[in-house]
């Protein structure tokens, strides 16, 4: 078997013939993947091949590869967003050998049918949890103290973070808030969990974003929609946003805002995890609020199921090499090491509060614990909506680049190009129902939703 | 008394500049020609580049293209920028040519790197370094401006001022070849009719524009169409300055193909194609001009130039 790096990525260590060749892209989990896959070799298994890739970067090797017939044995999706049972259906994934193993080590419930099991089979888990949110609201204790502002009380309404970036600003320490205004799927992710905490009855990720679950339309030109993009750009308006926000995608904003551009910062959980790494001389002075709300009551905000992480190539030829080491990833002693490493809450919530996780990122589990609920998955109803996702031509500009016109003031009618973002996505969504069959917009409509509460299938 | 070579070793020789021309035309064929077809061939399927299947859809991609109003603002970019950099490049060329042809003007040399410098600098770091120099927030430009009393203007995050801030670094990047361009058409006006003018009592002025002009017209056909040709090619530069933003204001063409084949949720490979093709087809536009140009170019020089 020939090993050759592939794209960009950094690979570890030389090419190892025998060796398992696995991607990822989760840059925060090096030093966990490196410990694990040296005790899978210590107890007999051959050497791992490890390549981390920028999100972006992976995707289009993935691309490159599954054309050559270069896929590694293990990898993740990256910044891939084509729908996991159709990727199945044209063959990139092996079952798992170890299915048994693994499932016994899942906590129940986790594993759901047409998500990351296909016809009994399993293909892949998850090792996060859905309970996260992308819109924490992170500051500098330091810059608010200076400012005159209680870091032991972070704004909790919409109006309160106003006004606290204001007074930030005023008091001439720093700019008032640091935002990602070049990355428009940050900014997406942000519209849709601010949209929930103004009522949308909807959730975010992928195939569900902009509906409303009730009834299984798209909403994007809903008030929510419209009260939380005016929030979030109220900012610049104000004069409290980091003037080179509109050059920053997430991870320069994060630099900026960890050299004391700003105060204010929105981010999700792994954003510790990150400057731990990176900037260490910054965590000491790091606190963590929950997304801020219109009224400032606690936020209820509906994630999906998460989809599988690693999966097995149908190219390899160590399926069960493979197979046993992703059983590894369900121990409890990987659980602990991913709370450690503070990227994505790992999938059993309950391990945090003991680890060695600074407590900002404790902190963000307790209220990821209690203010996340587990939504439908549209595909573990009907698999067709996968293959409808995968047909739809997508609609450009998408959310995340709408928001980007109308903070650089490009677009003037908000409310009438949110309509034609929800008409254009059911248009798109219609014709592709057309083009699959056996599926209906129905399919999207969860009327046994409740809002607060974990779907139950 | 020579020798006529054996008939078999006249092929023998004759083979030899066809081995070496071999590895170039592998090359060519294999990194040019054969993208070139397969994007014509793409633009007719359906495919992301991540199934294994390809669905022919006709003409469907280039319907789509060409209903996309997102294409025609690129287009438009495209075009607004060839408008303005290309004479911009040629004329502020030329200038600085002329100046630093001047036999009196100290320092050439050290002019002429400094104009040729940026051209050497890669594309991608002088983007990246651009995006540090435009900070609105503490970068260089901010402060000198804030220092005079001038508000903060937002380079590259404002739709009205970024893709005019990317104008002026392409021109500043790259007038340095349009410079050496013209150094070397200033080469070619003969010392003795610049003299014979003098002697006749032309001014300065007189003498460029009834002796060194004349001259120089048949440079300024190929140097124009070579400069458009570049300015057409501004990838790199705009994807590391702005990424096409903000909302799509310096969103020239390539980007435009990037996105749809690289960058966007579900990838397209057949619309980026398509779009690829029509490029192609202006760029082939561009070419014959070119060519008729540099044939008109000849005729004017009196076939020799």
């Amino acid at each position: 078997m020939q090993h050759r790096a592939v794209g960009r990525g950094r690979r570890r260590g030389p090419a190892v013939p025998g060796a398992l060749r696995w991607w990822d892209h989760f840059a925060p989990l090096e030093s966990l993947q490196d410990a694990t896959f040296a005790g899978f070799t210590r107890g007999g298994g051959p050497p791992v091949e490890y390549t981390v890739y920028n999100p972006n970067e992976q995707r289009q090797a993935l691309q490159l590869a599954f054309g050559s017939r270069q896929l590694p044995d293990v990898f993740s999706l990256g910044g891939l967003s084509v729908p996991v049972p159709l990727l199945r259906e044209q063959g990139w994934f092996s079952p798992l050998a170890t299915a048994d193993a693994i499932r016994a080590g899942l906590p129940p419930g986790i594993v759901t049918d047409g998500v990351h099991s296909f016809g009994g089979e399993l293909y892949s888990f998850p090792i996060f949890s859905p309970r996260q949110y992308e819109t924490l609201v992170w500051f500098n204790r330091d810059l608010l103290a200076r400012a005159g502002l209680d870091p032991e009380s972070p704004p909790a309404s919409w109006d309160d973070l106003r006004a606290a970036a204001r007074a930030v600003q005023r008091s001439g320490v720093a700019s008032g808030i640091v935002l990602p205004l070049q990355f428009p799927d940050r900014l997406a992710a942000f519209v849709l969990e601010l949209a929930q905490t103004a009522g949308f009855p909807g959730t975010r990720t992928g195939d569900l974003d902009g509906i409303d679950l009730t009834t299984g339309e798209y909403r994007f030109h809903d008030e929510a929609f419209l009260a939380a993009i005016e929030f979030l750009l109220s900012f610049a308006r104000d004069d409290t946003m980091f003037l080179a926000s509109t050059a920053l995608d997430a991870r320069s904003a994060r630099v900026r805002w960890a050299a004391e551009g700003g105060a204010f910062f929105l981010d999700g959980p792994y954003n510790v995890g990150v400057l731990a790494e990176k900037f260490p001389e910054v965590v000491g002075k790091l606190g963590v609020g929950p997304i801020p709300t219109p009224d400032g009551l606690p936020p209820v905000l509906t994630r999906p199921p998460t989809s599988g992480t690693f999966y097995v190539s149908s190219q390899s030829d160590a399926v069960d090499d493979a197979s046993a080491l992703l059983e590894l990833l369900v121990s409890d002693e990987y659980q602990r090491g991913l709370a450690g490493a503070m990227d994505q809450p790992p999938l059993d919530l309950g391990v945090v509060a003991g680890s060695d996780a600074h407590p900002t990122y404790k902190r963000c589990i307790e209220m990821f614990t209690e203010q996340v609920f587990v939504g439908p998955a549209g595909t573990a109803r009907n698999p067709r909506v996968a293959q409808v996702h995968a047909a739809m031509t997508p609609v450009e500009p998408g959310l995340g680049e709408i928001v980007q016109g109308i903070a650089s003031g490009q677009i003037t009618d908000v409310r009438g190009r949110l309509r034609q973002l929800s008409d254009e996505s059911a248009a798109a969504r219609e014709a592709a129902i057309g083009e699959v069959g056996g599926v209906s917009a129905e399919d999207w409509a969860f009327p046994g939703w409740r809002r607060g509460e974990d779907y139950a299938a | 008394m020579t020798t006529v070579p054996h008939e078999g070793g006249r092929l023998r020789q004759a083979r030899w500049p066809y081995l070496f021309l071999l590895p170039t035309a592998v090359l060519y064929g294999l990194f040019t020609l054969w993208p070139i077809a397969a994007s014509w061939w793409y633009s007719f399927l359906s495919w992301s580049g991540f199934e294994g299947e390809k669905t022919f859809v006709g003409l469907q991609n280039y319907r789509d293209v060409l209903a996309d109003p997102l294409f025609w603002n690129s287009f438009g970019i495209t075009m607004l920028f060839m408008v303005v950099t290309v004479p911009l490049r040629v004329v502020l060329g030329l200038a600085i040519a002329l100046l630093l042809n001047h036999p009196r003007l100290p320092f050439q040399r050290l002019f002429r790197t400094a104009f040729f410098l940026p051209v050497v600098t890669t594309t991608a770091i002088v983007g990246v370094v651009m995006q540090f120099v435009f900070d609105p927030s503490d970068g260089p430009v901010a402060e000198v401006l804030q220092g005079g009393g001038v508000p903060g203007v937002d380079f590259l995050g404002s739709p009205d001022a970024a893709l005019w801030t990317v104008m002026a670094v392409h021109t500043w990047k790259w007038v340095g070849v349009t410079m050496i361009y013209w150094l070397a058409a200033l080469q070619t006006v003969p010392r003795d009719v610049l003299e014979a003018a003098q002697v006749d009592g032309a001014s300065g002025w007189q003498s460029f524009r009834h002796v060194t002009v004349p001259m120089l017209i048949p440079f300024f056909v190929i140097i124009t169409l070579l400069t458009i040709e570049q300015n057409l090619q501004i990838f790199d530069l705009v994807m590391t300055m702005t990424g096409g933003g903000p909302f799509y204001a310096t969103e020239v063409i390539e980007l435009y193909i990037y996105r749809w084949a690289f960058a966007a949720t579900v990838p397209e490979l057949g619309i980026a194609s398509a779009a690829a093709v029509v490029l192609g087809l202006v760029l082939l536009v561009v070419g014959i001009g070119q060519l008729a140009g540099v044939r008109a170019a000849r005729r004017a020089a009196g076939g020799d130039a």
